[in-house]
């Protein structure tokens, strides 16, 4: 191309000389090229959590990191949107679906499993009004189902719609039968059917972290005994009931987050250890109680499917099919990227390729040449093995097998590979915050400049009277001979949108490094 | 493109310069816009500075963008570029679960991917003899024995799978066939045999959950 081009050059000077003088004659060995710093600082994350069994450790690591990555968003001001979804093709509540919406309460003693209830999506919590069990339900085996749970209509606190330590009405509305006491033997600790949860608020009117709470029943005769009583759900969740707690019998018992929580007036306060997740998809800059909410989205936990399949998982996501479940999450303007965090090898269906074309696809064909657009990155066993029956790595929380194509799809996108096996994520995940958040810093030039004559400038937009300043070599950016590249580094990137102007006269031959500095050129210089 | 350029500036040299026109730009008058260059006092409008800047298949040369390949980045992924023919073509595959498609392996000779086989997902009804020798019929759906190390295909798990008491009793080439039942919302995988609809879930014989 060089060769060719001073060719070209060359033949023309002298016809210019045989036409007239001029003063633009001697541009003809010049090169100028223009760059354009994209819009960068947005960003959809979408992070994929592998939910079989070996993974509960690592999504907590995860969860604890989450403010490092908003905090390194933050930094470089970055508009992010992060969903969750799981490496789980196979069943139905997983399968093409970003997570949300669904929780557990698990009440529990060292003897056993008390009460569970487990939500998801479809039991659809309205903004400021509990969910009650139908108090002809009031059974540990009758709150499993949606069916049983109604929105409460009375009142209470601050508006609510609730009846937080009130025996719950019957869901067709009429008043509740309560029994009659019998003798109270207690205090004794709990067996299974004493404890029943009724009514639960898991989105409030006003602040969740002060106003969540969810209400269990004594129905039994006897006053039961709450010590070594724990509430948990299979994320971050635990809470130790204190010691000394006892639930009156055939009375409802109210757990806040704090001691008015709207008004529940509760009979225990957990200011930590309990949040419940709500029908939240797409956790945004300005979600309230977002790292909650994402420590809710990634706690996914362990029952997934054994054959783990990441990157199908990412395709049937933004597939026709489930595309509309999955509304609001991409945004035109922003970039994409998928954060996979894995033990396993994927065993997708299709070729590695094909899962970068299907995500590229999805931001247009010049998401093929800035990669920046989109890209994979992940967590995952990235150490090869030195047999392919060893694993990858090994850490406390066990073993992780090599995950080469996850690997050949992030090397692909650019993207960022780390080791599951980190005892700690929060550098990971400031790494993968930098490479998110990242605008250009570097920019090819198209021929070879004579080094000091290299002038660049920069615009504010693509017209040349918006310009800024001429940028000082070596002072506002470097010059790489190695790649033919002007860097900026830190605070001289520039800006989002700006355009970037470079003119030069060309060299000979390609500059061999290092360059001769901006000092020494201007020594040079008459 | 250089004769293009050749004939803009000429004429821009003869009929701008000598005719007493002002010329679009000088070293004093800069182009209006920062992706144009000045040649021969007209402001030429170039459509590249590198290939990064031009569509998928092809390249940037002075100033214009070309069809073809100079590198592997203008080709898309899966395909690389001759530098023979500077044509984008596919592949060779190198690993089996990387580059092939479901249900292929990879002929690392040849680097192509060849059909596995129709007895991976082949249907069954749990007859004897119907999926082959050491191969079992797992929700309605054929395994294949892996248990000597034999490779899976693309797309399959060699798994371990117990019997009644706990026991691994056997290895086969798994996964889960269903999905790639056209009636499921997103199973557009392509296959190369038919798939019956939806079995039962549940194994008849329980996958070991985790290998780890």
């Amino acid at each position: 191309m060089t060769r060719s081009r001073l060719t070209s050059l060359l033949l023309l000077a002298p016809l210019v000389s045989a036409a007239c003088k001029s003063d633009y004659e001697y541009y003809e060995n010049k090169n100028h090229d223009s760059f354009h710093q994209e819009r960068r600082n947005a960003v959809d994350l979408l992070v994929v959590i592998d939910n079989s069994c070996s993974m509960a450790e690592e999504q907590d690591n995860l969860a604890r990191n989450f403010q490092t990555l908003i905090d390194t968003f933050a930094q470089a001001d970055v508009d992010w949107q992060i969903a969750v979804t799981t490496t789980d093709t196979e069943h139905d509540r997983y399968r093409g679906l970003l997570m949300g919406g669904d929780d557990e309460i698990v009440l529990k003693t060292a003897a056993g499993e008390l009460d569970r209830v487990v939500w998801d999506r479809n039991w659809r919590f309205t903004e400021g009004t509990a969910l009650q069990l139908n108090a002809q339900m009031m059974r540990p085996t009758s709150n499993d189902g949606v069916l049983n749970w109604c929105d409460a209509t009375g009142s209470f606190g601050d508006g609510s719609k609730g009846t937080p330590g009130v025996w719950n009405p019957n869901c067709d509305g009429t008043a509740p039968t309560i029994p009659v006491a019998g003798a109270d033997d207690g205090p004794r600790a709990p067996v299974p059917g004493d404890l029943v949860i009724t009514e639960v608020m898991a989105h409030s009117i006003g602040d969740d972290a002060q106003c969540e709470w969810f209400e269990f029943t004594n129905t039994s005769d006897d006053t039961i005994d709450l010590t070594g009583l724990t509430i948990t759900d299979i994320g971050r969740n635990f809470v130790a009931v204190p010691e000394g707690t006892v639930a009156l019998p055939l009375q409802p018992f109210v757990v806040g987050r704090s001691a008015a929580s709207c008004g529940a007036d509760p009979d225990l306060v957990a200011a930590t250890g309990m949040t419940f997740a709500e029908d939240v998809r797409v956790v945004k800059l300005d979600t309230p109680n977002r790292d909650e909410l994402f420590s809710e989205l990634v706690a996914q936990g362990t029952i997934g499917t054994g054959i783990e399949m990441g990157l199908e998982a990412t395709r049937l996501a933004f597939h026709p099919d489930y595309i509309a479940q999955n509304e609001g999450f991409l945004r035109d303007d922003a970039s994409f990227s998928i954060l996979v965090v894995s033990d396993e090898q994927d065993m997708s269906p299709l070729s590695a390729a094909d899962y970068v074309r299907a995500f590229t696809d999805i931001k247009g064909d010049r998401a093929y040449r800035d990669r920046s657009l989109v890209n994979v990155s992940g967590v995952v066993g990235k150490d090869t093995p030195p047999q392919p029956d060893l694993p990858a790595c090994e850490s406390e929380n066990g073993i992780a097998t090599y995950g080469s194509k996850y690997l050949a799809v992030i090397a692909e996108t650019n993207g960022l590979a780390e080791s599951i096996c980190a005892a700690d994520y929060a550098p990971i995940v400031e790494r993968l915050g930098l490479t998110l958040s990242g605008l250009e810093t570097s920019f090819e030039l198209s021929d070879w400049p004579q080094i000091c004559t290299l002038d660049v400038r920069l615009y504010e937009n693509e017209n040349t009277s918006s310009e800024v300043r001429t940028l000082a070599r070596d002072v506002d950016y470097t010059y790489e001979a190695e790649g033919n590249r002007i860097v900026f580094t830190g605070d001289q990137v520039p800006p989002s949108n700006f355009y970037v102007g470079a003119s030069y006269e060309l060299a000979p031959e390609p500059l061999v490094p290092p360059a001769m500095s901006a000092a020494d050129c201007a020594l040079e210089t008459p | 493109m250089i004769s293009r350029v050749l004939a803009s500036s000429l004429a821009a040299l003869w009929l701008g310069a000598c005719n007493g026109n002002e010329p679009d730009c000088t070293e004093q008058l800069a182009c209006p816009r920062v992706d144009q260059v000045c040649e021969a006092g007209v402001c030429v409008e170039k459509r590249c500075a590198n290939s990064s800047q031009c569509p998928m298949e092809s390249y940037c040369s002075v100033g214009d963008c070309l069809p073809g390949c100079v590198e592997e980045g203008d080709c898309y992924p899966g395909d690389t570029c001759n530098l023979d023919t500077h044509q984008c073509e596919a592949q060779a595959c190198a690993d089996t679960h990387i580059d092939c498609g479901f249900r292929e392996f990879c002929n690392v000779a040849t680097g192509d991917c060849y059909d596995a086989g129709s007895q991976y997902c082949k249907s069954c009804d749990y007859q004897p003899g119907e999926c082959g020798e050491n191969n079992l019929c797992l929700n309605h759906y054929c395994g294949v024995d892996c248990s000597q190390g034999q490779a899976c295909p693309s797309g399959f798990e060699c798994y371990p799978f117990t019997d009644d008491f706990g026991n691994i009793a056997a290895f086969q080439c798994f996964t889960y066939c269903w999905l790639y039942d056209d009636t499921l919302p997103g199973a557009d995988v392509k296959t190369t045999g038919g798939l019956h609809p939806l079995g039962p879930i549940l194994p008849p014989q329980s996958p070991v959950g985790e290998k780890e």
